[in-house]
C-alpha cells in the first residue's frame, strides 16, 4: 500500500508534472467551453503531439484535459444555451434558463463544485473497483472479451444518436476502418488491394483526427453566424447553504454517473441525460419547475458526466475496452507508448494506475480553482470567432496526423474521413461509435477467432461455451437483452405510460 | 426516432451506404472465403453483414418517413434546403482543403500554409487585409514555435 500512494503522489510532487495536469484542466475548460471544441477533438490531436514524451507525461496532460473538457462544456451551455461538449447537452436544460433568469454565476458556482464533487466520487469508485474488476478480468477467456467488446458497441449504437440501424452502421463501419492491413494471425492482406500503404494498415489516429477533428470543423462552417450572448456574470462563489442543499442529489447523480461510465461505450454524455431524467422523475418540489431553470437540473447532469470520467477509466485500464470515445483514444495513446491496457495493466505497471488515479484528483482539484476564478478571462475566450478558430483546428489536425509517422498519407485518410464524416454528422449518424469501432474491432477479431480455435474451429462448441460458462453466460444474456430491448416484442412487454427514457 | 421527413438527399445517402456495404461485404469474401468461422476474412464478413443489413434497415426507415418536397418549418433553418446539406462555404471550403493537402507535398509546409491560412481566414474571417494578415502570421509563428520547438514535431 505505501508503494501505491507512493504513485499516487508521483504527480503532486514532481513540479512538471504537477504543472502539465494544471494546465491540461485549464486548457481543457475553455476547449469544453469553446463550442467547436470539444474534449474527443482536443485528445485525438494531442496524443499525436505527446507520442514522443514520457507516458506519464503525456497521460497527466490528457487526463487534465479530459477532465476539465467534461466541466468546460457546461459553461457555454449555461452562458449561450450551446452545450461545448456533448456531455453539457442536458446542463443547457435548465443551465441557460437560468442565465436569461439573470442567475448564470451563481449556476456556474453550483455547476463547479457539483462536478468536482462528481469528480471525486467516480476516482474513488475508480481506486476501489478498478483493481477488483482487473482480478475478476483475469478470469476472463477470449469469447468474454468479444461479448463485452458487442456489449459496447450495441449500447454506444442504441443510446446515442438517431437509431440503432445508424448506431451498428457507424460501428461496424469502424471495425471495418480497424480491420484494414495484415491480419494480426495469419497476416494475410485484409482490405489491401496489393498497396504497400495500405498493410499496416490505417492509423486510428488519423482515423480520430478526420472525424473528430475535420468533420467537426467543417460542420461549424455550416454554424459560422451564430453570435454568442453577453451574460452579466459576477459572484459566482456558492454559499455551503446552497451546496449542503444540492449534495445529497448530487451524489446520488454522481452514482449512475460512474456507473454508466464504467459500462463499455457509454460515457458522460448519455450518464448526464439519464442523471437528468432521473432527477426530473425523483425529485418532488424542486426550486423551479424543470426546463425553466430549476438548479435540480443543472447538479444531476453536471455531477453526473464528471462522475462518468472516472467511470470510463474503469473498463478502459481493466479490461482494454474504452469507456467512451475520449478514453478509445487514450488506450490509442497507451498502445503507442507501448502499454498494453487490459487485466495484465494492473499487474505489471501498478504504478501506472494509480498515477492516473492521482492525476485524476489533482485535476478535480484544480477545476475547482479554476472554475471558480478567471471567469472575466474565460468571457474574452468564449468570444474567439470561430472563423478564426476553423483554419486552427484543420490545421492542428494535419500536423498532428502528419507528425505519427511523418506520412502524407495519413494526412490524406484524415481528410477522407473528415469529409465523410461531415455527412454522416449532416444525416445524424453518431461519430462515437465508429471510434469504439476501430479501437474494439481488432480486439473483437483476435478474440473472436481465439475462442473459435480454442474449441478447435466449432462454431457450435463457442455457441455453447457461450451459455455454459457463467461469466459468459451472464454476459450473452446482457447482450441478447440490449438487443431485444430495441425490438417492438419489448415495447409491448414493457407497461403502457411508461416511454423509455432515450 | 425521428419521424420527420427525409433531409434532402437522404434517402441517396441511405442507398450509397448500402451500395459501399454490398461492396465490402464482397471484399470481405475475397478474404477467405467461406472457409472456415477462424478465418482472416470471417470477421470482416461479419462486420460488413452487419453494416449492410442496418443500411438496409435505415433506407428502409427512409421510405417509411413521410415524403413531403418541402419540409416543415419545423426543422432547424439549416436542413431546409437541398442547399444546405452541402453549403456552397462547406464545398469551397473543402476544396481549399483538398487543394492545401496537396500542395503540402509539392510546394511545401510554410508556403503552403501561408496560402492556406490567408485563402481560409479571408473566407470564414472577413476582416480587412491587415488584420487577416496579422493574425495569419501569428498564427504560423505560434505554431512553429509550439511545434517545433516545444512538441519538436517534424511539420509536413
Amino acid at each position: 500500500m505505501p508503494q501505491a500512494l507512493e504513485y499516487f503522489l508521483m504527480s503532486w510532487t514532481d513540479p512538471s508534472l504537477l504543472g502539465l495536469i494544471a494546465a491540461g484542466t485549464f486548457a481543457g475548460i475553455y476547449i469544453g467551453a469553446l463550442p467547436g471544441l470539444s474534449v474527443t477533438m482536443a485528445v485525438s490531436i494531442l496524443i499525436s503531439f505527446t507520442f514522443t514524451w514520457d507516458v506519464n507525461a503525456a497521460l497527466a496532460l490528457m487526463g487534465g484535459v479530459f477532465c476539465g473538457g467534461v466541466y468546460g462544456g457546461s459553461r457555454s451551455a449555461i452562458l449561450l444555451n450551446i452545450p461545448g461538449t456533448p456531455a453539457a447537452v442536458a446542463t443547457a436544460f435548465d443551465g441557460y434558463p437560468l442565465a436569461k433568469l439573470g442567475e448564470a454565476g451563481k449556476a456556474i458556482g453550483v455547476s463547479t463544485v457539483v462536478s468536482v464533487i462528481g469528480g471525486y466520487l467516480g476516482i474513488l469508485v475508480l481506486a476501489i473497483a478498478a483493481p477488483m474488476v482487473s482480478e475478476v478480468a483475469l478470469m476472463f477467456a477470449p469469447r468474454d472479451y468479444l461479448l463485452l467488446a458487442i456489449i459496447g458497441l450495441l449500447l454506444v449504437g442504441s443510446l446515442s444518436g438517431d437509431s440503432l440501424a445508424k448506431g451498428l452502421f457507424a460501428a461496424a463501419l469502424g471495425v471495418i476502418i480497424g480491420m484494414v492491413g495484415l491480419d494480426p494471425l495469419t497476416a494475410e492482406g485484409r482490405f489491401t488491394f496489393g498497396l504497400v500503404p495500405l498493410l499496416n494498415g490505417i492509423s486510428y489516429v488519423a482515423a480520430m483526427i478526420g472525424f473528430f477533428g475535420v468533420a467537426e470543423a467543417l460542420f461549424q462552417i455550416r454554424q459560422l453566424g451564430t453570435a454568442g450572448v453577453k451574460q452579466d456574470v459576477s459572484r459566482i462563489l456558492p454559499a455551503w447553504r446552497t451546496v449542503f442543499r444540492f449534495l445529497p442529489l448530487s451524489i446520488r447523480s454522481s452514482v449512475i454517473g460512474v456507473i454508466i461510465g464504467a459500462l463499455p461505450g457509454t460515457g458522460g454524455d448519455i450518464a448526464a441525460l439519464i442523471a437528468y431524467d432521473q432527477a426530473k422523475r425523483t425529485v418532488t418540489n424542486p426550486s423551479r419547475p424543470f426546463g425553466q431553470g430549476a438548479y435540480e437540473g443543472l447538479v444531476a447532469p453536471e455531477s453526473a458526466n464528471n462522475a462518468a470520467v472516472g467511470g470510463t477509466y474503469i473498463p478502459m485500464l481493466t479490461l482494454g475496452i474504452p469507456g467512451d470515445a475520449v478514453t478509445a483514444i487514450m488506450i490509442g495513446a497507451l498502445f503507442i507508448h507501448g502499454l498494453k491496457p487490459g487485466p495484465l495493466l494492473m499487474v505489471e505497471t501498478p504504478h501506472l494506475f494509480w498515477f492516473i488515479v492521482g492525476g485524476l484528483v489533482l485535476a478535480n482539484s484544480f477545476l475547482l480553482v479554476f472554475g471558480l476564478t478567471g471567469i472575466r478571462l474565460f468571457t474574452r475566450v468564449a468570444e474567439c470567432p470561430r472563423g478564426i478558430l476553423i483554419p486552427i483546428i484543420i490545421l492542428l489536425s494535419i500536423i498532428g496526423t502528419y507528425s505519427i509517422q511523418n506520412s502524407m498519407v495519413d494526412v490524406y485518410w484524415m481528410l477522407a474521413f473528415g469529409i465523410l464524416g461531415y455527412f454522416l454528422k449532416v444525416y445524424r449518424f453518431e461519430l462515437g461509435p465508429i471510434i469504439l469501432g476501430v479501437i474494439l474491432g481488432p480486439l473483437m477479431d483476435v478474440s473472436f477467432r481465439r475462442a473459435i480455435l480454442s474449441q478447435e474451429g466449432s462454431t457450435l462448441g463457442l455457441l455453447s461455451d457461450l451459455v455454459s460458462h457463467p461469466i459468459s453466460a451472464a454476459l450473452t444474456a446482457a447482450a441478447v437483452l440490449l438487443v431485444l430491448n430495441q425490438t417492438p416484442l419489448w415495447r409491448r412487454l414493457r407497461r403502457p405510460g411508461r416511454v423509455a427514457a432515450l | 426516432m425521428t419521424n420527420s421527413p427525409p433531409l434532402p438527399g437522404e434517402r441517396g445517402f441511405g442507398y450509397a451506404l448500402v451500395a459501399a456495404s454490398a461492396l465490402i461485404l464482397w471484399l470481405a469474401f475475397g478474404i477467405s472465403g467461406l472457409s472456415s468461422a477462424s478465418s482472416a476474412g470471417a470477421f470482416p464478413m461479419a462486420a460488413a453483414a452487419v453494416m449492410l443489413v442496418s443500411a438496409i434497415g435505415i433506407v428502409h426507415r427512409n421510405r417509411r418517413r413521410p415524403h413531403s418536397p418541402r419540409p416543415p418549418t419545423t426543422a432547424p433553418r439549416s436542413v431546409r434546403t437541398g442547399t444546405d446539406i452541402l453549403p456552397r462555404e462547406v464545398a469551397l471550403y473543402m476544396a481549399i482543403l483538398i487543394a492545401y493537402v496537396v500542395s503540402l507535398e509539392h510546394v511545401g509546409f510554410l508556403a503552403s500554409t501561408s496560402v492556406f491560412l490567408l485563402v481560409s481566414l479571408w473566407q470564414l474571417h472577413r476582416r480587412s487585409a491587415v488584420t487577416l494578415l496579422a493574425v495569419a502570421i501569428g498564427v504560423l509563428l505560434t505554431i512553429q514555435m509550439v511545434f517545433g520547438t516545444l512538441f519538436q514535431v517534424q511539420l509536413p
